[in-house]
């Protein structure tokens, strides 16, 4: 509350979208295993190196977390209180998430595995996880963040990036109708987004506390920013490509890829900058 | 605040045997340092020194040489077991990684180019300069001493026997803070003298005249707080809304310095309404009659209401209240008379207490101050000249010292020409933070040829300074301190060893004597070696053993004592006046320029030009340039405001937060506005310290106009502090 | 638990001087980073009359802890009496309590790079000893009570003063008694 937290930003919105990557890949698997189809080494080539990103990002994210401790070394001792921390929890969750991403990256190093189950129990896992994060923000101190907000905005996170890097990495390997698929998951996201902030400020007047994060926002440019190249951007780009027939530009598929990755550190960024909590309202 | 006793007395006289000083016989008794057989936690005994009402007698706790924490002392009813906020910082202070703990100099002076030095090269440095100075000029005169409240120690009055062991030299004389209203009492009492603060508690009404004892006394408010609970009004009459305000029954904001007239116009109706304890004045005062003719012939309420702000019924209630009510107490506080007609606001006051009869009464008197405990016989200070010295020639071919305005401190030095002052010894005192006129007093500074400073901190005074000494704090040091309020008097043991080589005034004096005579044996008297605890010894005399009840000093090894005088002032009608009774009318009021009688004296009026009064009263979380620059405190207090009521701020677009630029032709300062009603539109208010790394300074637009009194008591007329008028605009 | 300790704080004694919060630093020498316990100024515009009126908050030991229940750690634990005690020893400094918690008590010291608060002088209470900032408090204005119906029920004691959060959000332990304010002559108005 009220710095940019760079260490939860990048462990959050890096996390969230490895996540979202998994899902993506499991919703494409699913679909091929019923096809029943024989994967192409273009495939099999994306498949691998789309794990092992996920895992990358998902082991950076949790890197990146260590940083926001006091003492780093002792981080393990945050899976000592699950009967009420979310924080607890949520550690959990990713490291079982990590834990299975193991054997998940195992498998795909085997060509012609079917991964659907493991992928889907990763999804479940890593979806777990961020809806545990959420949930440590759901604070009855911060008005802002006390209520479906921050599950909302974490679950959009993790999809939008996702499916952006998930077509990013695919761009040869997935088919068109794949392509469109995940595009449309992205744009979905954007859309979903955009109009999720729309609510959520009207609903922000209601506690003074709530009205000042609504303040900040709409005071500080870096919000524009984040407002045009997190959304407008996106919004505008993917609707030129899903309204295409052919297979969307790689250039155009990295840069709205780019537009997501800013818009959402941004966004993140100034979750944290913009909440003010209830306090004792008075001269320190 | 404090002035010595020298200065009391007079200017440039030797001390002379007045009433104080007593004779009685020293006994040794045995040390009582108790261990804590647990842990290794020794206890020791200590006195806050610093200028405060309260005087805290502390214990202080220290394990393996190192000071834990610091608490109140319970075996003083007055401390009661409780510190204050400041108190309870005193680690931050001893351990503070600014502290500076060497001989330092710095090259060039302001630079900011410290370079640590040995004690020999300091003191070397010191003793030429003495020494040359003194073949230039034929004397020490161009040696300037500036000290005073730092550190009221009685042992460090041997900044001033420094001075004297050298030979003649520039003093600063007076006091900056309290003289006009210790004056005012001198020539109506004789002296200043006040009811033990305890004895509050047995008053059925009391007045908190100008007194912001939330913050500047607060162990007296308990006993406030007894007699309101015993059914007593407490009456604040202030222009700010103080803590202590916000806790009186009836709070009322006076137009600053117009006090006398508020106290004229109780004494009109009081007069008016037959409510005169004329037994009381005709028995025991001079000149009654004429001020109650001058009183009734010039004073109509309609005028005191116009004069002070005051709505007529409000001072109607307030003068029935303070006359019929028995005993009713009135507390001046020293904010009150910090202005050109401070002093004579105090004898008008005084006169109201006399008319209702409160004067001599437990539960009642005109309360200011007291010296009655601080008989002691300042060995430390009284160190002969050495032979052949040379000053200021005065009868039958004698000498003395030269005095220059301690309260017009730049000026005056600057205009010194036979011989001029090129050197100056600051000990305990920080003129650049806290004297008026910053400008001027920054531009004398820099006239110097050697500036020496002996400090803890790289203060504002320090920054300017050639040569820095390391001083010790009071757990370093062996000391006795009285307080100038309650009637305590309390040991200061050395609870740990110096810090660094830090050295207490007294050991700083030995290692001049040294150097000095080093180089030119018999220039300096003062003794070369001397145990600190028995520099304390000395200062012990009959007359305290008998006043303490004790026999020797290190009784008070126990636990302070409480001074066997009546807890009632002049309970005995014994005035020091020179007729023996309270002089309504006083002669030698007259004889110093002054009016005879308690009548109303015009206050000074804000101009056109800079038409703010701009008050600088004393802050909550230091003690004038101490304590606001410790860790802890800045946590807590990290930046100064400047008060301002939302009616005038609105007329110059000042908003909560904004910089404000107040300013005078002498200078400017920049503080943050925070608004409030508890000042009036036409008063802005700041309080005056020294933050850490900040440039705040008050007083750049305060002016070394004089309060109307002093001269008489203490050697020079005060500081109108709160007639500093100023302009203001947005920043 | 069996009981619930907490403070109860008079306005109408305290002056703010801030003699508790210094008191509580001498008692632990605790770093400059953190305050145990704050005095705050409350609001002018939140009473009748422009005044200056302060509260004193220490560890308000609630009865719902926020605290308590985010801390990923379990470095928060409550007594039978009430007091909500945090064992520095297990804490990583993730100051997810510094966020949850409606009165900012839990502090991040920097320099430990841990979480701090005011643990209600357990260790002197547990001797019999007042708590450091009511044993130093001058004008008497701050105690240790327990609190419960029969003291919510006395007059003049309160659950909540102008400018304190919803008291029902975590159940503070901290009863008020609130400002006087006498008659004030002022020249505004």
């Amino acid at each position: 509350m009220g710095n940019w937290e760079w260490p939860l930003v990048i462990f959050t919105v890096l996390g969230q979208t490895a996540v979202g990557m998994i899902f993506c890949l499991w919703l494409t698997e699913r679909k091929r295993s019923k096809s029943g189809a024989a994967p192409s080494p273009e495939y099999q080539s994306f498949i691998k190196s789309s794990v092992l990103v996920s895992g990358l990002l998902l082991a950076v994210a949790m890197l990146a977390s260590l940083f926001h401790l006091g003492q780093p070394l002792a981080a393990y001792r945050a899976l000592t209180h699950l009967s009420t921390s979310w924080l607890s929890r949520e550690i959990l969750f990713f490291a079982l998430t990590l834990g299975v991403w193991v054997y998940l990256f195992v498998l795909s190093r085997k060509p012609g595995t079917r991964l659907t189950g493991i992928l889907a129990l990763t999804s479940l896992l890593g979806l777990l996880g961020i809806i545990s994060s959420a949930l440590i923000y759901t604070l009855p101190r911060v008005p802002a963040w006390n209520n479906l907000g921050p599950v909302l905005f974490f679950l959009l996170t993790g999809l939008l990036l996702g499916a952006l890097v998930i077509a990013a990495l695919g761009r040869k390997a997935l088919g068109q109708a794949e392509m469109k698929q995940t595009v449309c998951l992205a744009l979905g996201s954007v859309l979903a987004s955009l109009f999720l902030y729309l609510f959520y400020f009207s609903g922000l007047k209601v506690t003074p506390e709530g009205g000042a994060t609504a303040q900040i926002l709409f005071a500080s440019p870096l919000f524009w920013l984040r407002a045009v190249v997190g959304w407008l951007l996106p919004l505008i780009l993917l609707l030129v490509t899903v309204s295409k027939k052919e297979k969307p530009q790689p250039g155009l598929i990295l840069l709205v890829l780019t537009c997501g990755v800013v818009g959402e550190l941004l966004g993140r960024g100034l979750f944290y900058l913009s909440a003010v909590g209830i306090q004792i309202l008075g001269l320190l | 605040m404090k002035i010595t006793r020298r200065q009391f007395i007079g200017t440039a006289a030797a001390v002379t045997a007045s009433a104080g000083l007593f004779s009685f016989n020293m006994l040794g008794k045995a040390d009582k340092a108790v261990a804590d057989t647990e842990s290794k936690v020794q206890i020791f005994r200590n006195v806050c020194p610093r200028n405060c009402y309260d005087t805290c007698a502390q214990i202080s706790y220290v394990e393996d040489g190192v000071l834990k924490k610091v608490e109140g002392d319970p075996k003083s009813t007055y401390t009661n077991g409780k510190l204050f906020l400041k108190g309870y910082n005193y680690t931050r202070r001893v351990y503070s990684p600014d502290r500076i703990k060497y001989p330092m100099k710095q090259v060039p002076r302001g630079s900011g180019n410290w370079e640590r030095i040995s004690w020999d090269e300091a003191m070397n440095t010191i003793a030429e300069k003495i020494l040359e100075l003194k073949k230039r000029y034929g004397s020490t005169l161009p040696i300037c001493m500036n000290k005073y409240s730092g550190n009221f120690g009685i042992t460090h009055y041997g900044i001033e026997g420094t001075m004297s062991s050298i030979g003649y030299t520039t003093r600063a004389v007076g006091t900056p803070c309290w003289p006009a209203g210790i004056d005012a009492q001198t020539y109506d009492f004789g002296t200043i003298i006040n009811n033990d603060p305890e004895d509050l508690a047995n008053s059925n009404y009391i007045i908190l005249w100008g007194s912001n004892c939330a913050w500047t006394g607060i162990h007296s408010l308990p006993f406030i707080m007894k007699a309101r609970e015993r059914g007593a009004k407490i009456v604040a009459i202030d222009p700010i809304l103080t803590s202590t305000a916000s806790k009186a029954d009836l709070y009322i904001q006076i137009k600053p310095s117009t006090d006398g007239a508020l106290a004229l116009g109780m004494a009109k109706y009081i007069l008016d309404n037959d409510l005169v304890d004329w037994e009381y004045a005709t028995a025991n005062s001079i000149g009654f009659e004429e001020w109650v003719d001058y009183v009734r012939k010039n004073i109509t309420l309609d005028w005191a209401a116009e004069k002070t702000g005051v709505p007529k019924d409000v001072i109607i209630q307030l003068a029935r209240e303070y006359a019929t009510t028995k005993p009713a107490a009135i507390w001046v506080g020293y904010g009150m008379q910090r202005h050109t007609n401070g002093g004579q606001n105090v004898r008008i006051i005084d006169a109201l207490g006399v008319m209702t009869g409160n004067v001599g009464k437990s539960g009642g008197g005109v309360n200011y101050a007291h010296l009655e405990t601080w008989g002691f016989n300042y060995h430390a200070m009284s160190m002969p000249v050495p032979e052949g010295s040379v000053g200021v020639p005065g009868p039958n071919g004698t000498y003395s010292d030269r005095a220059v305005n301690m309260n017009n401190f730049a000026a005056e030095v600057q205009a010194l020409t036979d011989p001029p002052v090129k050197m100056l010894w600051i000990a305990a005192r920080n003129p650049v933070s806290q004297d008026p006129d910053t400008n001027d007093i920054i531009k004398m500074f820099n006239s110097m040829e050697l500036v020496v400073t002996v400090d803890s901190f790289f203060n504002k005074t320090v920054e300017l300074s050639d040569i820095v000494l390391p001083a010790t704090t009071h757990f370093e040091d062996w000391d006795v301190m009285a307080s100038y309020w309650h009637y305590w008097v309390g040991i200061n043991q050395r609870a740990i060893e110096p810090m660094y080589e830090a050295k207490s005034d007294v050991e700083i004096a030995m290692a001049l004597s040294k150097a000095m005579n080093a180089l030119e044996p018999g220039s300096c008297t003062y003794p070369t070696e001397g145990d600190p605890e028995e520099w304390v010894a000395k200062e012990f005399n009959d007359g305290i053993h008998s006043m303490l009840g004790i026999s020797s000093y290190k009784d008070l090894l126990d636990g302070p004592r409480k001074a066997k005088i009546s807890p009632v002032a002049w309970a005995d009608g014994q005035f020091r006046t020179p007729s023996g009774k309270i002089e309504i009318r006083c002669e030698r009021a007259a004889q110093n320029g002054l009016p005879a009688l308690p009548v109303w004296v015009e206050e000074l009026k804000t101009s056109a030009q800079y038409p703010i009064r701009f008050m600088t009263p004393h802050p909550q979380h230091g003690i004038h340039s101490q304590f606001q620059n410790l860790d802890w405190m800045m946590a807590a207090n990290p930046e100064p405001v400047v008060e301002i009521h939302p009616e005038l701020a609105a007329q110059y677009g000042i908003g909560e937060g904004d910089m404000v630029r107040i300013y005078n032709e002498l200078g400017e300062v920049k503080i943050k506005a925070h608004l409030t009603r508890t000042t009036s539109p036409d008063v802005i208010v700041s309080y005056e310290a020294w933050y850490k790394d900040s440039p705040f300074n008050v007083n750049y637009t305060v002016k070394a106009i004089p309060a109307d009194m002093g001269k008489l008591a203490t050697g020079m007329d005060g500081i109108a502090f709160h007639d500093n008028f100023v302009a203001i605009e947005k920043a | 638990m069996s009981k619930q300790l907490g403070f109860l704080h008079n306005s109408e004694k305290c002056v703010g001087c801030r003699g508790c919060e210094m008191a509580c630093k001498n008692e632990y020498q605790s770093d400059a980073s953190v305050r145990w316990r704050q005095v705050y100024q409350l609001r002018e515009e939140d009473f009748a009359l422009p005044t200056r009126i302060f509260i004193s908050v220490g560890c308000n030991h609630c009865q719902n802890p926020e605290c308590l229940r985010v801390c990923p750690v379990g470095a928060y634990s409550k007594r039978e009496d009430g007091i909500v005690i945090h064992n520095q020893e297990r804490c990583i400094g993730c100051k997810l309590c510094t966020m949850a918690c409606p009165y900012n008590r839990p502090q991040y010291n920097t320099t430990v790079k841990k979480v701090e608060k005011c643990n209600l002088c357990y260790e002197r209470l547990d001797r019999g000893e007042k708590p450091a900032c009511v044993a130093a408090c001058v004008p008497e204005a701050l105690e240790v009570v327990e609190i419960n119906e029969e003291l919510d029920y006395k007059t003049g004691v309160l659950k909540t003063l102008p400018g304190m959060p919803d008291p029902k959000i975590t159940n503070p332990s901290i009863r008020f008694i609130g400002p006087k304010q006498g008659v004030q002559i002022r020249r505004d108005v």
